[in-house]
């Protein structure tokens, strides 16, 4: 069972996706999709994960027109080296800018629900510090950790799944009773959970598979994912008596969970935070690691460790930041467009430019 | 200087005088007869008496009186030697050296004593069913033990030396249909670039050649079970011995291999994987228990139920210290009884037991300054930890626990929840001689056990259990065994 440090093997795309999706979003999916989407949001969800699945082609098909090369090799080859040095930027700022949004959505769920009067720091830092200790060295061990911690989601669905003891499913009728608006509006707000397909076309030529087995692996993975939000919102959804509790709740699963009360243990919502925190930190570390590498390449570094301090300060002290003057919402504002403009607009752009160009450069051939 | 051919018995006396000069025990004899002298060179100290009776004189005895020279070197254990830079090594491994005076040639006889030592269980790892067999001190010896049971010629007995100045001598042996080509190399690698003033034991030696040395997790495995051993060839795994140590040392191996007794192999396929399951919670609770007693303590009350509240509230109101203080003095007791009933003999031993677990276990309880939970969770924790196979590994988790309990009292369940975190990378990244250390099953293994469960297809797989030897027998025993109730 001798492995090489850095490639990854075909199993292991799955729990890749899988662990990269689940995060930070998990806790307040529901509330959110509520929202717009009130009854329907199960739909939303369903919709965001067709969604999500163009993203996955489009993101596929750029990089299996060029075989062997990173993400951000990708972007100099077809811009040009300048624009694609830009590019590289843009993508690092963004996943930092995801990333601290990610640390700073958890520390404000930790403030609320188990330590409140831990200073943020040091529940932000033990969280930068943990993430970069793991990704600091092969990218084997970190996805070697993505499948270890992958179990965890059972016992999460499972705490879960427990509240179907008090469920009533007429809450989810009527279906669709305000047209289809609301519910794609909804699905938008389900599609952020998503994210994070992109680590595997990021880091597309260590995985040592062919171009179909890695389609099959992501979508394999995207689709359980999507189910599995879809389960969760579905519970939470037969759970509350209406789509106006759910509003007032901005995590209702710790709602729901706290309500249980097992003859052993009780607040069951502190054992699911812990949980939790796994999946946060797995988040996390993906989007260390992809700025990482963004740096590394955009300084043409042959390790990505060398800038992982760096990184590591700054996502800290911008979520730091965010925490304490209180602009979640404004950074999540921007985030959005952001989203919209670097997971699915400029792959799009880019596919269409080497199209083109493959295009172009038969007809000279031909010539 | 000079060479064997050249060296006459006068030569060799002084060159021998020369390099033992303040060995005493060293001793050289001259066999006075009517035309020749004979030299005799041997350790006092290092020779049987009744085998240098039985090989050297009485085989000389009829060349002095009678000069039967021709008889000499066709006497069965002589050995004529070719390099005069053995005859150091081969006196301090207990042989004697022989020159008829006027002679050249120089004889070596191997009239060393045989190691009082027998076989037996070794001490720390006692099992209930299974062979009793342990290694010795000896390494010719282990290699007997394993070759005796191991009969194939496909096993390779590779000797090494190690070290500077004073050598150890070492000993590799695998199956190399089954052992990795790039681990064998790779550890060889290691021992030959690996510099020491001299092994004081085999721990040396897995410190020397471990992959790394800052963690708290052993690399390799230390056993002297010879069953266990052999197991482990027929694995694929390496096996390395070093002269003077019972114990050998096993790479590459993952986690799964500390948690492993040799009982496993054994009992029936239901109760080895009940009791390895318990181990395996013994672990978690080894690690864990006095850390989450901390957390709910400090932190999160709320998760006693009602019904809990009161007894443990009660328990802990009137004690001084915090618990994270409480939890460390009892730990630390504990700790100290163990090493303390370690060192003495085994009567005095009982004395510990009792000061320890019943005088200070009771009073300190009595005295308000340990409360009584405290003192259940300190033995339950205690106890598992015992429950874990491997020495070291029960070593690892014992120190483990300290960490956690800090983590616990600093942050309550979230700091547990980074420690986990922390240690599962850890783990992770671990790699022993190449292979993944913390592989505890694979999803292909699931998908075997499953199929050989259901159909009866089996595939024969390098890490076995008992319960995945039955999967497959199933195909291995040439009936349809599992159709045999259809019929």
């Amino acid at each position: 069972m001798v492995v090489k440090k850095d490639n990854i093997h075909k199993n292991q795309i799955v729990y890749m996706v899988i662990q990269a999706q689940v995060g930070v979003g998990i806790l307040s999916l529901p509330y959110n999709i509520a929202k717009y989407a009130n009854q329907d949001s199960w739909i939303s969800t369903l919709v965001a994960g067709v969604i999500m699945l163009l993203v996955i082609l489009i993101m596929w098909l750029l990089c299996k027109s060029y075989p062997g090369m990173m993400m951000f090799d990708i972007f100099k080859q077809l811009t040009g080296n300048k624009l694609g040095k830009c590019l590289i930027i843009g993508y690092t700022i963004y996943f930092m800018l995801q990333s601290s949004y990610v640390l700073s959505k958890y520390g404000k769920i930790i403030e609320g629900w188990i330590l409140e009067r831990t200073p943020h720091w040091i529940v932000l830092s033990l969280m930068v510090l943990t993430s970069a200790y793991i990704v600091k060295d092969s990218l084997q061990s970190m996805i070697r950790f993505f499948m270890l911690v992958t179990p965890l989601l059972i016992v999460l669905i499972a705490l879960s799944s427990y509240a179907l003891r008090n469920a009533n499913f007429l809450y989810i009728l009527p279906v669709a009773q305000n047209g289809w608006m609301p519910i794609f509006k909804g699905s938008r707000e389900a599609i952020f959970s998503m994210l994070g397909c992109d680590l595997v076309f990021f880091l597309y030529p260590y995985v040592r598979a062919s171009h179909t087995q890695i389609l099959k692996s992501v979508i394999r993975a995207h689709l359980m994912v999507t189910l599995l939000y879809t389960y969760l919102v579905f519970i939470s959804l037969v759970y509350f008596m209406s789509p106006n509790d759910i509003k007032r709740v901005p995590e209702p699963f710790i709602y729901m969970i706290k309500s249980y009360s097992f003859r052993v243990i009780e607040r069951m919502d502190l054992f699911f935070i812990s949980i939790w925190i796994v999946s946060v930190a797995t988040s996390f570390m993906y989007l260390l690691l992809l700025s990482a590498k963004g740096l590394a390449h955009l300084f043409a570094a042959p390790k990505h460790v060398t800038f992982l301090p760096v990184i590591c300060l700054l996502t800290l002290i911008t979520s730091l930041w965010l925490l304490d003057s209180d602009k979640l919402n404004v950074v999540n504002n921007y985030l959005t467009v952001c989203h919209y403009l670097f997971q699915a607009i400029i792959p799009a752009l880019l596919l269409f430019i080497s199209i083109v160009r493959k295009k172009t450069g038969d007809k000279r051939e031909e010539q | 200087m000079c060479n064997s051919t050249t060296m006459d018995s006068v030569h060799l006396e002084h060159h021998l005088n020369a390099i033992f000069k303040h060995a005493e025990d060293f001793t050289i004899e001259t066999l006075q007869g009517p035309q020749c002298n004979i030299l005799i060179a041997y350790f006092d100290t290092l020779a049987d008496k009744k085998k240098l009776h039985r090989y050297v004189m009485e085989a000389l005895m009829p060349v002095v009186a009678e000069q039967q020279n021709i008889a000499i070197s066709s006497t069965l254990h002589f050995k004529i030697i070719q390099k005069v830079d053995n005859l150091q090594e081969l006196l301090l491994t207990g042989s004697c050296l022989i020159q008829i005076e006027g002679e050249h040639p120089i004889y070596a006889v191997d009239v060393s004593i045989e190691s009082p030592r027998t076989v037996e269980e070794p001490e720390n790892e006692k099992v209930i069913q299974g062979s009793h067999e342990g290694f010795v001190e000896e390494l010719r010896r282990n290699v007997y033990l394993i070759r005796k049971t191991l009969k194939t010629k496909d096993l390779v007995v590779k000797y090494m030396k190690i070290g500077d100045d004073v050598q150890s001598e070492l000993c590799f042996i695998y199956m190399p249909q089954r052992a990795e080509q790039q681990v064998i190399e790779e550890m060889e690698q290691r021992i030959l670039n690996a510099t020491t003033s001299g092994l004081r034991s085999i721990g040396d030696l897995e410190q020397l050649i471990e992959d790394s040395p800052r963690s708290p997790f052993p690399q390799m495995l230390n056993t002297e079970r010879v069953d266990r051993v052999i197991a482990l060839l027929k694995q694929g795994k390496v096996i390395i011995f070093v002269e003077g140590s019972p114990a050998c040392l096993i790479a590459p191996v993952h986690f799964n291999d500390f948690m492993r007794a040799s009982d496993d192999y054994n009992s029936r396929w239901m109760s080895s994987m009940f009791i390895s399951g318990l181990r395996w919670l013994s672990i978690i609770v080894a690690i864990f228990l006095p850390a989450f007693y901390i957390a709910v303590v400090a932190f999160h009350f709320e998760v006693l139920p009602d019904e809990l509240v009161m007894p443990i509230k009660t328990s802990i109101n009137e004690i001084p210290f915090p618990p994270l203080i409480e939890a460390f003095i009892m730990e630390l007791t504990i700790e100290l009884i163990r090493e303390a009933g370690l060192r003495l003999p085994a009567r005095i031993g009982a004395t510990v037991s009792i000061v320890g677990g019943l005088v200070i276990g009771d009073a300190i309880v009595k005295a308000g300054l340990i409360s009584t939970t405290m003192i259940i969770v300190v033995a339950i924790t205690a106890i598992a930890a015992f429950c874990i196979p491997t020495h070291e590994m029960s070593e690892t988790v014992r120190l483990l626990r300290f960490p956690f309990m800090l983590l616990a009292a600093c942050l309550g369940f979230v700091g547990m929840s980074f420690g986990i975190i922390l240690i599962w990378g850890h783990l992770c990244k671990l790699e022993s001689f190449g292979s993944p250390y913390f592989m505890i099953i694979t999803f292909e293994d699931v998908k075997k056990q499953v199929q050989a469960f259901l159909f009866g297809k089996a595939d024969p797989s390098p890490r076995q259990t008992k319960w995945q030897r039955i999967q497959q027998q199933i195909s291995a025993k040439g009936w349809n065994f599992l159709g045999r109730k259809k019929r």
